[in-house]
């Protein structure tokens, strides 16, 4: 990109029409960490505690979204399975970062058999759906909030480590990378100095739409009854559960949906904002 | 005779050649069996058409290519297998400057940093501070000190192509490797930029290897003078040779398209191609074609073009044999297997001498 072009973009961008975004996105997703954050401290109960006498209560003043089969309370519930889920999210985004962003910058780089090599393994995983990726390694390991991690963790990598590589490989052979080189510059100076600098708004972005999507595919998971167990509450968990009544209470499936729907939905609007302010060519996506 | 500071010894580059075995892969022989020298403190200008080869034996002589096959030599060493220390050896005595500034600086670094590149990588000692010797280098090029919290693109090309030549300089080289340094430059600015390379060239005692596609730069700043054609040497000549008597009916046809330099041959050379204006668009569409099937070693690459073997009949030699290069009168060295010594006029006659 021209850094002409992108100085103009900075400077006199639609400021205007991107304000709104801004707020949405960040209002989405302060309420939703708020209410993970401190919704079970104020909703005063146990997520695992029982209460026979209070089955399948709807909304009410004692509890304001209702009980579950068992009576546990659906708020405390969500709060803390949301907890669940942004950990396992953020594990697997991290993970999968771990894994793919050295990955990428180093096949990118090097090319040659190095690349051919890993970018084959990349072609396997890609023949397979990510779901499918993630459901073998929890049939491997056994369900839990540690297998669902490494699960999506694994499933993601291949698609950000090819993004990561043909990035590199668009850098890698500007006249400016020649330069470093001429002047004595080594492989990983290069790649610390020139490379991922200008790689750093698409990881940005791309690191936010993973999230979105590792929110989505816990739910999967959870929904398949292969992700967190109970009686620990996750959404994808609480989906599961609210299978089993979606004639009887079908509240209970909209209660554990909508917060999953809106957590996606603040993450993706926030990667747009990402995306405008520090990749105005939209080059990246 | 003193050795060369830098000697190109039947280098070749295929691009492609590591791929080959892979399918679909094609192979392009971009530098074929090239031997030039370069003597210390004398500018050697590379010419040719695009396409030619000249940025590839340029990038070859900088060490950003391994060539797939000759040697390149500074100092009689081969500099084939240098690493480490020794690699970083070699960047200080051989530099480069690129030929499009817009894109040979990190758009998202300042200039203090850029310069300040091979002070960290080489450890270069800056007595009165790293400010004041990044200062000084720019100054030493027309810049100022003052400047180096921009950025790349608060400068114009010219001051752009300034700023490469102090980044060149500052691991004190003495060889530069320039690829067209001023061709993406507006006409007055190129000789602002020039008379720094000629400037420098005096201070210093460099010298150069410079890739242009314009004779008057290179008339104005080189000594000597190769021609490449398709990726071969067609001459090499001192400068006032090539230029008031190029032999190789390649070169003849390079200089009389440009206005003012040629009119001793151009009468001549048109006659055989009229019009002998745009000489480039002719041969690359003609590239293009010969591009299709692949130059094969055998005989000489301009044949199927050449003026003088039309003139002279087709000769077989000409198709099956490549022409060597060979020393000619006038320090010129010409790979032709019929080009004379004398004006072609009497071509008949040269030929008798040649061939008989
Ligand atoms: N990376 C590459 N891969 C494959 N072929 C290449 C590559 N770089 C150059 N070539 C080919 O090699 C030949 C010589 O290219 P080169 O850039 O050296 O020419 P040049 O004389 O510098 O031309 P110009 O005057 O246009 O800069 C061309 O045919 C070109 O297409
Ligand atoms: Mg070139």
């Amino acid at each position: 990109m021209s850094a002409v072009a992108v100085a103009a973009a900075t400077t006199a961008g639609p400021r205007v029409k991107r304000g709104w975004k801004i707020w949405v996105g960040g209002a989405l997703l302060g309420i939703l960490a708020l209410f993970m954050l401190v919704g079970p401290l104020i909703s005063g109960y146990d997520p695992n505690a029982t209460d026979l006498e209070a089955r399948f209560a709807g909304p009410s003043a004692q509890h304001w979204l209702g009980t579950d089969d068992l009576g546990r309370d659906l708020f405390t519930r969500m709060a803390v399975g949301g907890r669940m889920t942004m950990l396992i999210a953020l594990g697997a985004v991290a993970l999968a970062s771990a894994i793919a962003i050295p990955l990428g910058l180093l096949t990118g780089y090097l090319g040659g058999w190095v690349d051919l090599a890993v970018m084959r393994v990349v072609d396997l995983f890609f023949a397979i759906p990510t779901l499918l990726v993630a459901i073998g390694i929890v049939g491997l390991f056994g369900p839990s909030f540690s297998t669902t991690l490494l699960a999506l963790g694994l499933a993601f990598w291949p698609f950000y480590a090819r993004l990561v590589r043909s990035a590199v490989v668009g850098v890698r052979d500007l006249a400016y990378t020649d330069a470093a080189r001429v002047i004595g510059a080594g492989p990983w100076r290069i790649i610390r100095k020139e490379i991922v600098p200008a790689l750093l708004p698409l990881l940005i972005v791309q690191t936010t739409v993973l999230l979105g999507f590792a929110v989505l595919d816990e739910a999967g998971l959870g929904f398949l009854g292969l992700g967190v167990q109970p009686p620990d509450p996750s959404w994808g968990a609480l989906l599961a559960q609210s299978r089993g009544f979606v004639l009887s209470h079908p509240w209970i499936g909209v209660i554990a949906g909508v917060p999953i729907l809106l957590v996606v939905l603040g993450i993706n609007i926030m990667a747009d904002v990402l995306r405008d302010r520090l990749d105005p060519q939209g080059a990246s996506t | 005779m003193t050795e060369p500071l830098l000697s190109i010894e039947r280098v070749s580059h295929e691009f492609g050649a590591r791929r080959a075995l892979l399918p679909g892969r094609r192979t392009h022989l971009a530098v074929d069996d090239v031997s030039l020298s370069v003597a210390a403190g004398e500018s050697l200008a590379l010419v040719g058409e695009s396409g030619s080869g000249k940025t590839t034996l340029g990038r070859v002589v900088a060490k950003l290519l391994t060539p797939t096959g000759g040697t390149v030599r500074v100092d009689g060493r081969d500099v084939g297998g240098l690493s480490g220390r020794e690699l970083l050896a070699y960047r200080r005595t051989v530099q480069m400057i690129f030929q499009n500034t817009q894109h040979a600086f990190n758009p998202r670094r300042k200039i203090r940093d850029i310069l300040a590149d091979p002070y960290e990588i080489h450890g270069l000692p800056a007595p009165g501070g790293r400010d004041a010797a990044l200062g000084e280098l720019l100054e030493r090029v027309g810049l100022h000190a003052s400047m180096l919290d921009r950025y790349p693109h608060q400068f114009s090309g010219g001051q752009r192509q300034r700023i490469g030549i102090a980044r060149a300089l500052s691991l004190g080289p003495r060889l530069i490797v320039a690829d067209e340094p001023v061709s993406a430059l507006d006409v007055s600015v190129q000789a602002q930029v020039l008379n720094l390379f000629a400037r420098l060239r005096r201070e210093l005692g460099l010298s150069l290897l410079f890739i242009s596609h314009d004779l008057r730069a290179v008339y104005f700043l080189c000594e000597r003078i190769a021609v490449l054609y398709q990726g071969r040497l067609v001459e090499v000549a001192p400068r006032e040779r090539l230029l008031e008597h190029p032999l190789h009916p390649y070169s003849r046809r390079l200089i009389a398209a440009v206005p003012g330099l040629g009119e001793r041959d151009s009468a001549e050379v048109s006659a055989a191609d009229a019009p002998a204006a745009a000489p480039d668009a002719g041969e690359s569409t003609a590239a293009a074609v010969a591009g299709a099937e692949p130059v094969t070693g055998v005989g000489c690459h301009y044949a199927s073009r050449c003026p003088l073997h039309l003139q002279l009949g087709r000769p077989e030699r000409c198709l099956t044999e490549r022409p060597a290069l060979r020393a000619a009168a006038g320090g010129s060295a010409v790979a032709c297997h019929f080009a004379g010594d004398e004006p072609p006029a009497p071509v008949r006659s040269v030929v008798s001498e040649e061939v008989g």
